[in-house]
């Protein structure tokens, strides 16, 4: 794409970050994967969010059993509460919450975009 | 966030802590007072059947000494060619090809825990409790079943009920299990029948529940990871044992060693691992995984994706009537003529044919199919498969069993992602 002056061009990223800043893409582009090791996170995607989930999870039961899963926001919404609920997980913070479940929606939906095999 | 992750227990750190128990816990074995060897052979031919050879320098074996065979901290430690899903706990299925034997050998047979398994399965000190409503509870050591009652051995087919989950779509929750969450071992024990029976069953007994040393995964000691049961009729069957060796040797660990239950074509959570109580209750058994929508079905066909009501679910009995075929492997090149041949089984039934189709479902070919060693058992066929020309094809195989009943070309979807029987497809190129 080519435009018509720099500061054309300036002004549509400008303007792109405006809208996007109240959304969540702040942490996203604060999101560095380069300072980790490729498997620290076991077989997890490296992504936003993914080290809240690691720990969260991987205190009771293996990362692979999450990667195996293809669920909405809503399923994993689903699935946090039968592990609080019957399970005896601790009760989440509620900004570690969402970003463990937009991290999951966003990397195992059900279009399964990192399934393990 | 929760920074108290647990590292997950390593055999090597088991045999670290103290090998002279861990030696006797993982193999039974007890070394000589020079702390090699293996006194009067005492666990010599678990080692020998785990690393799958003879050991000619046995003697000079160090106490608590891992078999470099088994790679350290490895969760399929004495297990050959299986697909991990998960490692804590540990879940792992057995590729079709490897399962071509007609009787699964303990290294090719699946694993599905729902906890973290005990490490103290030492078989001289391990009691099985009879209770509830029974009219003599009983505490039995494994020695005390071998001498009570009458030990037999049959080759008992179990199945996991999420066998084939991999394919639901939308996915459903759970280990994605393709086709390998099934095995035909044979099992040597004493019938529960013959147990229940010695404690004498109240009138009004419905249903059992099983118990076994297994921890669940958050550690808390007052949760069970699973406990579930049979109806009291199921249980009272012929076939359904409590199991004390696999394949004429040990049981594997991960296979519930030293004890286990084993339940013919039911969901393989019946055949409860590293079983230590059986109470008989007045009700349908409410431990874990036995209530909500665990090992349960929807009542009516529910389309893919559809919401069902807890309500409307109801638990799972037998497996239905499903077929693998274990030669050849798929996705391999073939000559133009080749034997195709596999497993059948069909929960609580027989098999009663099996045909084989390479033309998409066309036309079919009926194949040789054995009877079953006894009830209880897959049953082994075979067939001759001459293909017409070079090119792709797929081998599809579809058993009917006693009642009429066929496996489906599509998956009857359900939201737990249980009880998969589609036909086996397998690709081939022809040359």
């Amino acid at each position: 794409m080519t435009y018509a002056t720099p500061l054309a061009a300036a002004l549509l990223v400008l303007t792109g970050l405006a809208t996007a800043l109240p959304s969540t893409a702040t942490e996203d582009a604060e999101f560095d994967p380069s300072i980790y090791e490729a498997d620290e996170f076991g077989v997890l995607k490296i992504a936003a969010g993914v080290e809240t989930t690691y720990y969260t999870c991987a205190g009771c039961h293996s990362e692979r059993i999450v990667a195996q899963q293809g669920l909405t926001w809503d399923g994993w919404d689903e699935l946090l509460d039968w592990m609080i609920e019957e399970q005896g997980m601790g009760e989440l913070d509620p900004r570690d919450r969402t970003e463990i479940l937009d991290y999951l929606a966003e990397h195992y939906n059900e279009d399964r975009p990192n399934f393990p095999r | 966030m929760a920074l108290d992750n647990k590292p997950p227990r390593t055999v090597s750190a088991f045999f670290a802590d103290d090998p002279a128990a861990a030696d006797k816990a993982f193999f039974g074995r007890v070394a000589n007072p020079d702390r090699r060897g293996f006194l009067r052979g005492a666990g010599l031919a678990t080692m020998t059947a785990m690393v799958g050879a003879n050991i000619p320098f046995s003697a000079n074996m160090p106490q608590g000494l891992v078999p470099a065979a088994f790679a350290q901290d490895d969760v399929l430690f004495g297990k050959d060619g299986l697909t991990l899903l998960n490692d804590r706990p540990v879940n792992a299925e057995t590729p079709a090809h490897l399962l071509d034997d007609p009787i699964t050998p303990t290294n090719r047979h699946f694993i599905r825990n729902n906890g973290l398994e005990p490490l103290d399965v030492d078989p001289d000190t391990w009691t099985l409790t009879i209770d509830g409503l029974v009219d003599t509870p009983l505490e039995l050591t494994i020695a005390d079943l071998k001498s009570q009652f009458e030990v037999v051995t049959m080759a008992l087919t179990i199945e996991c009920g999420g066998n084939g989950r991999a394919a639901f779509d939308p996915p459903a929750r759970g280990n994605q299990w393709t086709l390998g969450a099934v095995a035909c071992s044979n099992w040597t024990g004493v019938r529960l029948k013959d147990v229940l029976n010695k404690a004498g069953v109240k009138d009004g007994v419905v249903y059992t529940a099983h118990v076994g040393a297994d921890e669940h995964l958050s550690g808390d000691p007052d949760k069970l990871p699973i406990s579930r049961g049979l109806p009291i009729a199921k249980a009272m069957t012929d076939n359904v044992l409590i199991a004390f060796e696999m394949n004429g040797g040990p049981i594997h660990p991960q296979n519930g060693a030293p004890l286990r239950l084993a339940v013919p074509g039911w969901p393989g959570s019946c055949s409860h691992k590293w079983l230590t109580r059986i109470t008989l209750r007045d009700i349908v058994h409410d431990g874990p995984k036995m209530t909500g929508t665990a090992y349960r079905v929807p009542s009516y066909p529910v389309s893919p994706g559809e919401k069902v009501d807890k309500k409307d679910f109801e638990i799972i009995e037998r497996m239905p009537v499903k077929s693998l075929i274990t030669s050849p492997e798929t996705s391999t090149e073939a000559g133009r003529t080749i034997e195709v041949r596999g497993h059948a089984w069909s929960g609580d039934r027989t098999v009663a044919a099996l045909d084989v189709s390479i033309d998409f479902g066309v036309t079919w070919q009926r194949a040789t199919l054995d009877a079953p060693v006894n009830s209880g058992a897959w049953q082994d066929w075979r067939t001759e498969i001459a293909f017409p020309e070079a090119g792709y094809y797929e081998v599809w195989a579809r058993a009917t069993d006693s009642a009429g009943e066929q496996q489906p070309f599509a998956i009857a979807w359900n939201p737990k992602g249980y009880l998969n029987n589609t036909m086996h497809r397998v690709a081939l190129r022809v040359s």
